[in-house]
């Protein structure tokens, strides 16, 4: 096969374009990917002012055909595989609507509390987009959804989903521990675990109002108790009890 | 309830109606009106960008702003009310783009709106559900035809049948081709590996009375030997005046 970002048939419009010789003005077509042309005109060797490596902020295999990859592109890379991740995971729930609107309003609140606490946003984000990826595979074989069965089927799955978008291995094994037990907090518990256990607390909490105390004296009294965040905690006062 | 989240914007300077972020999106939150993208209500997207990655144009971004939360429930009912009118449903060519693929695959209920109010009678409704329609752009696997009762029609004779549409095309999905212009050779491939996948329940080959079109059944009646299946061939054959002549199993 082919590597797609070398593949033309999938470039888009502007990627081969025009740009003048800088030394005698003569215009000169440049393919998005070679780094450099002679100008027929005066001979001068001109660099690709639009060299594209876009597909290198996706590619599992980009250090091997670029070298190290610049700073930039890294930071691009990791926006684009929060973005795989949540693709992935949709396409794993398919039509299941409501677990994909779980997933996506997790993460949302995951984010916010990611951010203020100062946790390890890629690590909150795929594990909150993550999070519930056991649940299928539990219902089939336990014909259960409970948390521990969701807790035990899970972490395989959202594995194979990273290794797939060729995540870094720490990532997967810190993931995949946070899926493994993320409705059961352990004593001494990571901060990128907290924030996601509060966002999905909240969530779960915002789902079944109904089941919930719908009294506000208890409700503010389960938030100090259950959330572990402070952030968590302001996040579902202002959810909740607004 | 609105609510501060990731919703998806779509640049309609850079869209091109393609339609291609429409088929992507699951929930149908997309549609091509007038030619470009449109998100249909906010309740429908879930700010994830599937549809993103494959829009051709970069016309899609995600910003984060007020809008309805995403609705699962009410898209399950969207797909629903789309899903029970795809029976008498017929694709609206005039909303989809160039290269929108595969039309069979998505929820081809989509275009019922814009088809409201309009009579349905003879020569004025398309019964066209797939895209492609060319032999040589159709892609062996395409979704549309699983199970089908393929139309193989010669080019002329869409245009020489009184009504196409009404008469043929009805119930089939179709795949057109000139077997006097067009190579044999590549044909015949194209319908073994069709033929290879499973699909097809029954063929039909439209052709015109004229000599060079009796090629078509062959190519097709090859392919099935190819693939080594046997499945029901009718051949259909019409006049310059678009009356049948003969209609007889091959």
């Amino acid at each position: 096969m082919r590597c797609p970002g070398q593949d033309t048939r999938y470039w888009k419009p502007g990627d081969i374009f025009e740009a003048p010789c800088p030394t005698c003005g003569n215009i000169l077509e440049f393919f998005k990917d070679e780094p450099a042309r002679s100008c027929k005109n005066c001979g001068h060797r001109v660099i690709n002012p639009r060299m594209d490596f876009g597909c290198a902020s996706y590619c599992k295999f980009a250090e091997q055909c670029i070298g190290e990859l610049p700073p930039d592109l890294l930071a691009q890379r990791q926006e684009l595989f929060k973005n795989r991740v949540a693709i992935e995971m949709k396409q794993y729930f398919h039509k299941d609507f409501k677990r994909i609107g779980h997933a996506a309003k997790v993460s949302r609140y995951a984010e916010q509390i990611a951010l203020k606490e100062k946790a390890d946003m890629a690590v909150v984000l795929t594990a909150a987009y993550l999070h519930d990826v056991g649940i299928k595979e539990a219902e089939r074989k336990y014909k259960s959804a409970e948390a521990a069965y969701q807790e035990e089927l899970g972490p395989p799955i959202a594995e194979a989903i990273m290794e797939r978008l060729g995540a870094p291995a720490k990532l997967i094994k810190e993931v995949c521990d946070i899926i493994g037990h993320h409705h059961h907090p352990r004593p001494d518990e990571t901060l990128n675990f907290k924030a996601l256990y509060d966002a999905d607390m909240l969530v779960n909490i915002e789902e079944s109002r109904g089941n919930y105390l719908s009294n506000k004296e208890s409700l503010e009294a389960l938030i100090d108790k259950k959330f572990l965040t402070e952030t968590g905690k302001k996040l579902a006062r202002e959810v909740l009890l607004k | 309830m609105k609510v501060i989240r990731k919703i998806i914007e779509i640049d309609e300077g850079l869209c091109n109606g393609c339609g291609q972020c429409a088929d992507a999106c699951s929930e149908g939150a997309i549609r091509i009106i007038d030619g470009k993208a449109r998100l249909v209500a906010e309740k429908y997207c879930d700010g994830l960008g599937v549809c993103i990655g494959e829009c051709p144009a970069g016309a899609i971004k995600i910003l984060e702003r007020e809008a309805d939360e995403f609705d699962a429930e009410a898209v399950e009912d969207y797909l629903k009310m789309q899903g029970t009118s795809q029976e008498s449903s017929k694709t609206n060519m005039q909303t989809g783009g160039p290269s929108t693929l595969n039309r069979g695959s998505r929820s081809s209920g989509k275009d019922k709106e814009s088809e409201k109010g309009k009579v349905q009678t003879g020569p004025a409704s398309s019964y066209l559900t797939n895209w492609p329609v060319q032999i040589r752009l159709v892609p062996a696997a395409a979704p549309f035809l699983k199970d089908a009762h393929l139309l193989v029609a010669a080019d002329c004779t869409t245009l020489a049948a009184e009504d196409f549409h009404r008469d043929f095309l009805k119930g089939k999905a179709v795949m057109i081709g000139c077997p006097k212009f067009d190579d044999p050779a590549p044909y015949i491939n194209k319908f073994t590996d069709i033929f290879k996948h499973d699909g097809i329940r029954k063929v039909t080959a439209l052709v015109m009375e004229v000599p060079c079109c009796q090629g078509l059944p062959m190519i097709i009646k090859k392919g099935m030997e190819l693939a080594g299946k046997d499945i029901p061939l009718i051949q259909i054959v019409i006049s310059t005046k678009g009356k049948v002549i003969s209609r007889k199993k091959v």
